[in-house]
Formats: C-alpha cells, sequence, structure tokens
C-alpha cells in the first residue's frame, strides 16, 4: 500500500470513528430534550423550559444579568421605559379599535330576516337529544314565555293605567305570543312523533 | 355629538370608575339616589344601572354614540331583553331543563330582523364593560348573572343564524364538555407548565383528494390536520390588534397576530381569551369545547359571519348560557404590547424573567402566571 493511500485509508478509518462516536450522544441529547419538555414543546424558549420538570417547585430567581448586549439593554430599560412604551401600545389599541368602527356603517338600516332558503344549521347539542327529551324541554321553555307574558301583560297595563303609552310592551306581548304558538305547534309535533311506532326510542 | 364626546373624555381618563355601589341595601338592590355607573376601561363606554338588584338589573349602556337599554329578570323566570339599534332581543332561560329562547325583531313594526356586525360589537363591547362589576358581584346578583349570559350569546352570534331559535342540550353535557382544568392560571404547576388543548372545526374547505380536508368527505372533518390546532393556550389573555385578535404560530417561540387560512403547518395559538365562551374577552370565564372548536373556525380561515361556523356557533350558545364559570383564570397584566412596536416582536429578556407579565409578545410569557 503506498503511503497516499494509507493516509487516505487512514482519514477514512478517522471519519468512521468520529460519526460512531458522536451520533448516540446527539440522539441521547435530542431525547433529554424531549423529556424535559413534558407539557411544554421543545421549540419553547429556554427560559420557560427550566421550570417544566414536575418534580421543581421552587420559582425561578428574577433575570440574571444577560450578556448579549440587545439583551443587555432591554434588562436596563426601566420600569417607568416599559410603562411608558406600554401607553403608547394601549393608545394604538383605542386608535385601531376606532378605525374598525369608523369603517362600518352605523346609519345602515336594519336587514331583514336572513334568507329562508339558508341552510339551518343542525346543533350536534340538540341531535344527541331524544324525541321525549326535546318535547319535555318545549314544553318547559313555551311555560316560561307564558309567564313572561303574563308579567309583560301587566306591566302595559300598569303603564295604560298611568296614562303612559305602551307600545313597546304591546310589540313585545304579540312577538311573545306567536313565540309560544310555534313552540306549541313544534310541542304537537313531536307528540305525533313520540307517538308513532317508527320513531319510540 | 357633544355628549358622547365628554363620555370618551371621562373615560380617557378613568380606567374603570364605579360611582355609588357603596349605596347597595342588605337585600342586593342597590341606592337609587346614588345609581352605579361604570366608566369602562380603554374608551368602551359607560353603563348606567337604574336597578342592580338580586332579581332585576336594568340601565343602560352608551357606546359609539349607540343606547343599549337593558333589562334582566331572575326569580321564577329567567328573562333578559336588549334593546338597540332600532332592534329588541329577548332571551328567556331554563337552566335546570337544558332549554333557552331567543327572538328578535325590528321595534319599528316588529318584523323580522338580523343580527349585525355593529349590533354585536356593541352588545360584546357592554359585556366587556360589565366585567369588573360582573366578577364582583355576580355570584350574588342571579339577575347580573343572567344579563352576562345573555351577552355573552349575542355578543358572539352570526348574522346568517336567525334570532329566533330555540336552543336545546343537556345541562350535565355542558359540565362535562367543560375546559377548566385546561385553561392557564397564575400559580399553575411547577412556576411556568403551560398546559395546551386542542380545538378543531369542520367545514367545506378542500385541500386535498383523499386525505386532509378532502374532496372524498367534501371538505374538513373534526381532527383534520388542516382544520385543527393541536396547541391551543387557553387563558384570559386579551387580544392582539389583528382582526380575530388571536396569535397564530409554528411553535411557541414565533407567535404573531393574524388569520391563517388553514395552515397544516401552523399548530399553536393563544390570545383574545381563545376558548372563552363570547366573543374574545369579556367578564365571563366559561371555558369549553365547543366554544375553543367555534373559534377555531372564525380564526382559523373562516369569517366571523361564515355560515359554515353556524353550527358551532349554536353549540358554543348553549354552553355560553349554561356551562359552568371556571374560577381563579384572571391575571394581571402589566404590559400589554398589542397595538404597539413591541406586539410580536418583544425583546425575549421579557420572558419569564420576574419582569412583571408581558401580553402581546411572540411567546406566551411565563410571568403572567407565576
Amino acid at each position: 500500500m503506498s503511503r497516499a493511500r494509507r493516509v487516505i485509508a487512514g482519514a477514512v478509518l478517522f471519519g468512521v470513528a468520529l460519526v460512531v462516536a458522536l451520533v448516540p450522544r446527539a440522539q441521547k441529547r435530542h431525547a433529554t430534550a424531549s423529556l424535559e419538555g413534558g407539557d411544554v414543546p421543545a421549540e419553547m424558549p429556554a427560559g420557560a423550559r427550566v421550570a417544566s420538570p414536575p418534580v421543581a417547585k421552587t420559582v425561578p430567581a428574577p433575570a440574571p444579568p444577560v450578556a448579549a448586549p440587545l439583551a443587555a439593554t432591554d434588562s436596563a430599560m426601566t420600569r417607568e421605559q416599559k410603562q411608558g412604551l406600554a401607553r403608547a401600545a394601549e393608545a394604538g389599541r383605542i386608535a385601531a379599535r376606532e378605525q374598525k368602527l369608523s369603517a362600518l356603517d352605523w346609519d345602515a338600516a336594519r336587514p331583514g330576516a336572513p334568507p329562508a332558503d339558508r341552510r339551518v344549521p343542525v346543533s350536534k347539542k340538540e341531535g344527541e337529544l331524544t324525541v321525549a327529551e326535546k318535547l319535555e324541554k318545549t314544553e318547559r321553555i313555551a311555560s316560561q314565555l307564558q309567564e313572561r307574558i303574563r308579567r309583560t301583560q301587566q306591566a302595559a297595563d300598569a303603564a295604560a293605567k298611568r296614562g303612559e303609552e305602551s307600545g313597546a310592551e304591546v310589540m313585545l306581548l304579540a312577538r311573545l305570543q306567536s313565540r309560544v304558538s310555534e313552540l306549541e305547534r313544534t310541542a304537537q309535533a313531536l307528540r305525533g312523533e313520540h307517538a308513532s311506532p317508527e320513531t319510540v326510542q | 355629538m357633544s355628549s358622547f364626546r365628554f363620555l370618551k373624555k371621562l373615560a380617557a381618563v378613568s380606567s374603570v370608575v364605579l360611582v355609588g355601589c357603596a349605596g347597595a341595601a342588605p337585600d342586593g338592590t342597590n341606592d337609587k339616589d346614588s345609581p352605579t355607573v361604570i366608566v369602562a376601561p380603554e374608551q368602551q363606554g359607560v353603563v348606567r344601572f337604574d336597578v342592580l338588584s338580586a332579581t332585576s338589573v336594568k340601565g343602560s349602556y352608551e357606546y359609539h354614540g349607540v343606547k343599549l337599554d337593558f333589562h334582566a329578570e331572575a326569580d321564577s323566570l329567567k328573562a333578559v331583553t336588549l334593546e338597540l339599534r332600532g332592534m329588541v332581543l329577548t332571551g328567556t332561560f331554563e337552566a335546570e331543563d337544558g332549554v333557552f329562547d331567543l327572538d328578535g325583531f325590528n321595534s319599528a313594526d316588529s318584523s323580522d330582523t338580523q343580527m349585525t356586525e355593529m349590533d354585536t360589537t356593541v352588545i360584546h363591547t357592554f359585556e366587556v364593560a360589565l366585567t369588573d362589576v360582573y366578577r364582583a358581584r355576580g355570584a350574588e346578583l342571579p339577575a347580573l348573572e343572567v344579563l352576562n349570559r345573555a351577552l355573552t350569546v349575542w355578543g358572539d352570534y352570526s348574522p346568517t343564524v336567525p334570532l329566533r331559535r330555540t336552543f336545546y342540550g343537556r345541562a350535565e353535557r355542558a359540565t362535562l364538555q367543560n375546559l377548566c382544568n385546561k385553561v392557564n392560571r397564575v400559580g399553575q404547576g411547577s412556576g411556568y407548565a403551560p398546559k395546551w388543548t386542542w380545538g378543531t372545526h369542520d367545514c367545506l374547505t378542500i385541500k386535498s383528494a383523499w386525505s386532509d380536508c378532502a374532496a372524498i368527505t367534501a371538505g374538513c372533518m373534526d381532527g383534520d390536520d388542516s382544520s385543527t390546532v393541536e396547541r391551543c393556550f387557553l387563558s384570559m389573555h386579551p387580544g392582539g390588534s389583528c382582526n380575530d385578535g388571536s396569535f397564530f404560530g409554528t411553535n411557541a417561540s414565533n407567535f404573531r397576530c393574524y388569520e391563517p387560512d388553514h395552515d397544516s403547518n401552523v399548530e399553536y395559538s393563544y390570545g383574545d381569551c381563545l376558548g372563552r365562551c363570547g366573543g374574545g374577552c369579556g367578564g365571563g370565564t366559561t371555558f369549553t369545547q365547543a366554544c375553543l372548536n367555534h373559534d377555531i373556525c372564525v380564526r382559523f380561515g373562516h369569517i366571523q359571519i361564515s355560515a359554515e361556523c353556524d353550527d358551532d356557533v349554536i353549540d358554543a350558545a348553549f354552553d355560553a348560557a349554561f356551562a359552568p364559570s371556571c374560577s381563579n383564570v384572571g391575571f394581571t397584566v402589566n404590559y400589554n404590547w398589542s397595538g404597539g412596536s413591541n406586539e410580536g416582536k418583544c425583546p425575549t429578556s421579557w420572558n419569564f424573567t420576574n419582569d412583571g407579565c408581558d401580553v402581546g409578545c411572540q411567546f406566551v410569557d411565563g410571568d403572567c402566571f407565576r
């Protein structure tokens, strides 16, 4: 074997040995990082990860001085300076909110009801109920609305006695009554469904 | 509008002012000679209570030139009425049976109408304005509790869902699906051990033929990679300056306030009270899976008024009305960088270095949860 070949062979062997020595250490380091993270993602900033092992109970000490120039400048920032910046941020938030509000058309006429042919979403929670459960709940809320009608009627009567206009109460009464009628029709349909042999559960 | 300008000036010089609370009588009624007035922080309106008692809450709220009148009762009947912008909203709640009924109509002629963005903005901001009084007195004043619950429902209502609707569910399921144990709190774990949970939604977005949000399933299903955020940080963190207020990232140190569109690489999110029932932050502290899923739907690729999120909003509304509140979830914000030049670009030396709670950063500052 020539000298050049021996040098090359030696270099190759050294490289292989280096790889064999370093790869397991790198894997172990990666595994340790994952374990240490626990609930904390591995990408979490180091400062956050330090305190995460479940057995550690100590509250981390105040920030130690940091050597990096930028961080040193930041930590040198006084509380007053930071508060001043935070006040500027608050002013920015208020301005942004006002800008967002001013973009809306506050004088637009009230829209009508959503289009009737629009997809009516089915609630997952409602879908889990049996017909009997839904019937019971419908009857219960209809009864509560009846009580509400009674109280609204009382308020309208009292206003009329005082000689005050009670247009709002009268309108509310009409809406509540139409709602109760709808719910009673729903309950009627549910009773039929509940009694039907195909749907009894 | 001069009176409104005056109120804005008044609000600008005071964060939260409560006038007249001290006049409360033993039965919970307020002293009529000293009405309770709340000036909300950051110029978010003024609330005036005419009645603030256990069984009845009545008054008005003014914000951005809009007046909202409210009345809530809570005895054998739990009912709420709001009137704003030419619309009357009524809600009747029966918590024990797990059912409530809503209606809304044009106050001029009693005709049907629908919710608009302006309406939800005012209603939600009203909930924000009530935050302090609700947290202080909500437990002792059932009428205030009912009012606040109704506000969380209407403040996040979809304009494409009819206002007249009965909401059904099982109250016990609302309890089972709450995420209180996933909400990040002060003093949690060992120093700072953030809790994460997933949120997902289904929709008609198609991203592949067979697998993720597939054509064969007519779009995203619950749990698909592109419709799911694996690591949602549930907390009372205020919102950022972007439209939906939430921060997203591909890891826990590169959050920024924007709305990803079904991005399968984005798996981290926090901010604007993610997972809380109701629009963004407010007084209520109810966190449930349905409310988180709705937040993910409207903040991860769909707009607030998207009909594709309406099934989620209806489930979320039930939880907003009846699911239990989570206790001790509040934390003190020392520095809110949202809207400022540091938003999403805070120096890393502010992260968990015992220098106060910073929010609106590209990381979640562990100082907020010490």
